[in-house]
C-alpha cells in the first residue's frame, strides 16, 4: 500500500534564505551557513565557486575568498519560514512543517480545488513568491519521503509512480550517510537496488533505521501528516476615528482594550507574562514596548501599563519638537502566553492571598507614582555595598546586575551597613596633627587617621533624603578610635569612561558609630553608615 | 446555669472584638519577633501596632531586625522613604529580598503610598519626611490595625504610637587600629512598654545573626539612661 498523495512545498537552500530575510545577508552573494565549523547551507553563488556542505570554513574560503559566512541559528530559520506556513495556508489547510524550508499538506483537497495538480502546484509557488518574496518549488508524490525528493526535482509524480521514481534515485537520498556508504560498498547504488533486497535481511543486518529506510524505498511512507495547529489570533486591535491625544482619553481605550485582550486569553485558557503594546499616530509613527511580568497580567494589570505607556507616549510626544499626534490605532499583543493555572497556592494556602494583597498594593503605588518608583532589590555580586544591589521596578524580571558566582577580591567583609547613601558624602580624614591621611601605591596609611569631619549636604538636600541626612548629622569633627583596611579596589580599568579605583576603609568613631569611608582620586568620601 | 455560659461566651467574643481592635490588648496572633525581643516587648508586639523607632544608635538596624521573622515567615515587607535603605545588610539580617519592596523617594506622598502598602504587606518601614501628629496619624494607625500591618517608623515624631523603641547604646567589637574588621555589635535597647528593662542585643553578633546579650531589669539604672527613658517616655 502506497501513502497518501502529499503536496511537498521546500524552498531551496532554506538556512541562506532565512539569514537573508532576518539579517539582510544578499542570499544572491556566495554565502555560507556554518554549523561547528562546517558548511551547512550555501547559496548558489558560493556553490558555482566550489563550496559544498560538509567542507571546513577554511577550505570553503579558499575556495571562495569572498564567501560570506553567517552562523547556523536554528531559530532563525524556523522564525523566517513562519510567513511561508502561513502563506501556504492561506490555500490549503492541514500543514506539517517537516524542518524549516520544508512543509507538506494533503495534496487531494488543494487539487481537486484548483482542478489540477499542476494548476494547484503552480498556484502554490505563485502563492509563496507573492506572499513572501521567497522561491519554492513543489512536487507531488506518495508520502512525505518522495513528496520533498519530487519537490526537490520540481516534478509532480503521477500516481502510482512514486516506487518507480524512487528507483532511479542515489541511495543518498535516503538522508542517512553512514548507511548510504555502506551501501554503495556493498555495490548498492540506487534506490531500487536497495529494494530488491529482502525486507527480512534489510532488517537482519542493518537494523531498524534502515528497514525503515528500505519501507520509504519502496514508496510505502504510511506516516499520516500530522498537521500543525495555527496559533490562535489573540492581538486585539481598536482604531479611534477621532485620535487620542489627551491622557484620560487613552486611559478609557486601555481600560476597553485591556478587557477584550483578558476575555480573548481567557477563553483559550491562557494568560500572558509579557505584553507588547503598540500605537500608531496620525503621521504613521509605529510606536512599540513590550512589558514584561513575573507573574500573570490581570485585566487590571493590562490596563495599568496600557495606560502607563500611553501616557508616556502622549506626555513625550508633547515635550518633542518632531510633528507628531494623536493616536489612532492601538493593538495588545500577548507575547508570552502560558496556560492560565491560576496563582499558584503557598504550602499553607495562604501565601497565594498574601501574593495577591501585596500585588495589588504595590500596583496601587506604581499607579501613583509610576512603574519606575517601586522597586525591588536583587542581590548579586560586585564590591561595594551599592554595586551589590540591583533595584528593578516591581513586576519586572529580577536579574541581578553582576553575576555573584566569581570572587570579588576587595569585596568589603560582613556585616553590611544598614544605610548606604545613594551619592557618597565628601569628609576629611586627618591624623592628630591635622595632617591629611593619605594612601601609598603599596596601599600604605602616610599617617592614622584621627579625626573625621563629614561635610553634611545643605539642608534643602537633606530634606529630600531625611534619613541619609540624619544618619550622618556631625558638622565638626569626629575623633577616629578605631579603623580597619584597607579593602582597594581597581575596577574597569579597561573602559576608561567608567573607570574606579578607591581604598575603603571601616571607621570607628568616638561616639560608638562606625562609617564606611573611601579614599578616591585623593579625596575621601563617606560612603555609608553602620547605621 | 445556662445564662452564666452565655455571658462567658459573651465576653470571649468581646474579648476576641477588642482584641481586633484595640493593639495594646495582645489577645491572639502576634506579629512574630526574633527571639531576643521577647523579654522586652513581653506581651508581645500586635500585628498593626504603630512602632516609633527613635534613637541615635543602629536605628535603621534595629528597625530592619524588628521585620526579620516577618519576612522569614514569608510576610511581604516594604520601605517607604528611606533611599539609603542597605539591602545587604537587611539580607544578612534575615529579610527575604524577593519579598520586599522598596518606594525610595515618595515625595510628598509618602503617607499615601504608605496607606496603600499597609493594605497588602504584612509590615511597612516608613521614613515619614515631616512629624505625623493628628488626623494623618490616626488615619495611618487605623489603617494599619484594619490590615494588620504593622508600622514602624524611623521618623522622630509619630503622635499616638503603640509603643517607642530606641537604642541607646551601641559597641562594636573587632575593629583596633589597622587589621581587623568590624564584626559584632552590642546595642542596648529600651522599650516604652516595659521601662525598666535594657536588653542588650547582638546586633549582629559574631554569627552574624541577632542574639541576645544580656539583660537589665529594675532601676539599677545610671542617671544618664533613665534620662534616655524618660526621654522616649
Amino acid at each position: 500500500m502506497s501513502g497518501v498523495r502529499t503536496m511537498v512545498v521546500w524552498c531551496p537552500d532554506w538556512p541562506v534564505v532565512a539569514a537573508e530575510i532576518i539579517e539582510g545577508v544578499s542570499a544572491h552573494g556566495p554565502v555560507a551557513i556554518l554549523h561547528a565549523n562546517r558548511v551547512l547551507a550555501c547559496s548558489p553563488a558560493a556553490r558555482v565557486e566550489g563550496v559544498r556542505r560538509g567542507l571546513r570554513r577554511r577550505e570553503a574560503q579558499g575556495r571562495c575568498p569572498g564567501l560570506v559566512v553567517v552562523d547556523h541559528d536554528a531559530g532563525r530559520d524556523a522564525r523566517a519560514f513562519e510567513p511561508v506556513v502561513a502563506a501556504v495556508e492561506q490555500l490549503a489547510p492541514g500543514v506539517e512543517v517537516v524542518r524549516p524550508g520544508v512543509c507538506a499538506l494533503a495534496a487531494r483537497g488543494p487539487v481537486r480545488y484548483f482542478d489540477g495538480e499542476e494548476a494547484a502546484a503552480e498556484l502554490m509557488v505563485e502563492q509563496v513568491a507573492q506572499r513572501c518574496a521567497v522561491e519554492a518549488q513543489v512536487g507531488i508524490a506518495d508520502g512525505v519521503f518522495a513528496g520533498i525528493l519530487a519537490a526537490r526535482a520540481g516534478r509532480l509524480i503521477p500516481a502510482g509512480g512514486t516506487a518507480f521514481f524512487l528507483a532511479a534515485l542515489d541511495v543518498a537520498a535516503l538522508g542517512r550517510p553512514d548507511l548510504a556508504d555502506l551501501l554503495r560498498r556493498l555495490g548498492i547504488r540506487t534506490l531500487g537496488d536497495f529494494t530488491a533486497v529482502p525486507a527480512g535481511d534489510v532488517l537482519a543486518r542493518f537494523g531498524f533505521d534502515a528497514a525503515l529506510a528500505h519501507q520509504l524505498a519502496a514508496g510505502r511512507d504510511e506516516r499520516p501528516l500530522a498537521p500543525r495547529q495555527p496559533p490562535p489570533d489573540l492581538d486585539v486591535t481598536d482604531e479611534f476615528d477621532e485620535p487620542l491625544e489627551r491622557v484620560d482619553a487613552a486611559a478609557f481605550a486601555a481600560r476597553a482594550l485591556a478587557d477584550r485582550l483578558h476575555q480573548r486569553l481567557a477563553a483559550h485558557g491562557l494568560a500572558c507574562t509579557r505584553l507588547g503594546i503598540e500605537a500608531r499616530t496620525v503621521f504613521g509613527e509605529v510606536l512599540h514596548r513590550t512589558w514584561r511580568h513575573d507573574g500573570l497580567l490581570s485585566p487590571a494589570g493590562i490596563a495599568d501599563r496600557t495606560r502607563w505607556q500611553l501616557d508616556g507616549w502622549l506626555t513625550a510626544a508633547a515635550s518633542r519638537t518632531t510633528p507628531t499626534s494623536g493616536i489612532v490605532r492601538l493593538r495588545l499583543s500577548p507575547e508570552g502566553v502560558v496556560e492560565h493555572t491560576g496563582f499558584q497556592l503557598g504550602l499553607w494556602g495562604e501565601a497565594g492571598e498574601d501574593r495577591d494583597r501585596a500585588h495589588r498594593a504595590m500596583t496601587r503605588v506604581q499607579g501613583m507614582l509610576g512603574p519606575e518608583a517601586v522597586v525591588q532589590p536583587v542581590l548579586g555580586g560586585g564590591r561595594g555595598f551599592a554595586d551589590r544591589v540591583r533595584l528593578v521596578a516591581w513586576g519586572d524580571e529580577r536579574t541581578p546586575g553582576y553575576p555573584a558566582e566569581p570572587p570579588w577580591p576587595g569585596r568589603l567583609p560582613s556585616p553590611a551597613p544598614a544605610t548606604v547613601l545613594p551619592q557618597p558624602v565628601p569628609a576629611t580624614v586627618v591624623t592628630a596633627d591635622g595632617a591629611p591621611v593619605g594612601v601609598t601605591g603599596r596601599l600604605a596609611m602616610t599617617g592614622i587617621p584621627a579625626r573625621l569631619t563629614i561635610h553634611t549636604a545643605s539642608p534643602p538636600a537633606s530634606a529630600s533624603a531625611p534619613a541619609s541626612a540624619s544618619a550622618l548629622a556631625p558638622a565638626s569633627a569626629v575623633e577616629v578610635v578605631g579603623w580597619a583596611g584597607p579593602w582597594p579596589a581597581d575596577e574597569r580599568w579597561w573602559a576608561p569612561a567608567e573607570a574606579d579605583r578607591r581604598v575603603r576603609f571601616q571607621l570607628l568613631l568616638a561616639d560608638g558609630r562606625a562609617v564606611l569611608a573611601a579614599l578616591t582620586g585623593g579625596r575621601w568620601v563617606v560612603e555609608a553608615s553602620y547605621d | 446555669m445556662e445564662s452564666v455560659g452565655l455571658a462567658v461566651a459573651t465576653a470571649r467574643r468581646l474579648r476576641a472584638v477588642v482584641g481586633d481592635t484595640d493593639p495594646r490588648v495582645a489577645v491572639g496572633v502576634g506579629m512574630p519577633l526574633p527571639a531576643p525581643f521577647e523579654e522586652l516587648f513581653g506581651r508581645g508586639l500586635r500585628r498593626g501596632a504603630v512602632v516609633a523607632v527613635e534613637g541615635d544608635a543602629a536605628r535603621v538596624s534595629l528597625a530592619t531586625a524588628l521585620m526579620a521573622r516577618v519576612s522569614a515567615e514569608g510576610g511581604w515587607c516594604g520601605v517607604v522613604g528611606v533611599p539609603s535603605f542597605g539591602c545587604v545588610a537587611a539580607s544578612e539580617l534575615g529579610i527575604r529580598m524577593d519579598q520586599l519592596v522598596l518606594v525610595p523617594e515618595p515625595g510628598p506622598a509618602w503617607a499615601d503610598v504608605t496607606a496603600a502598602l499597609l493594605s497588602g504587606l504584612s509590615a511597612v518601614l516608613v521614613h515619614p519626611s515631616g512629624p505625623v501628629s493628628g488626623r494623618l496619624a490616626r488615619r495611618l494607625a487605623a489603617r494599619a490595625r484594619q490590615h494588620r500591618c504593622t508600622v514602624l517608623s524611623l521618623g522622630p515624631a509619630w503622635e499616638g504610637s503603640d509603643m517607642r523603641v530606641a537604642a541607646v547604646d551601641q559597641e562594636w567589637f573587632g575593629v583596633r587600629t589597622g587589621p581587623g574588621r568590624l564584626g559584632s555589635r552590642r546595642v542596648r535597647v529600651v522599650a516604652s512598654t516595659r521601662p525598666g528593662i535594657e536588653l542588650d542585643l547582638w546586633l549582629p553578633g559574631p554569627d552574624g545573626g541577632i542574639g541576645m546579650a544580656g539583660i537589665r531589669r529594675g532601676r539599677s539604672l545610671t542617671d544618664n539612661r533613665s534620662q534616655a527613658l524618660a526621654a522616649i517616655g
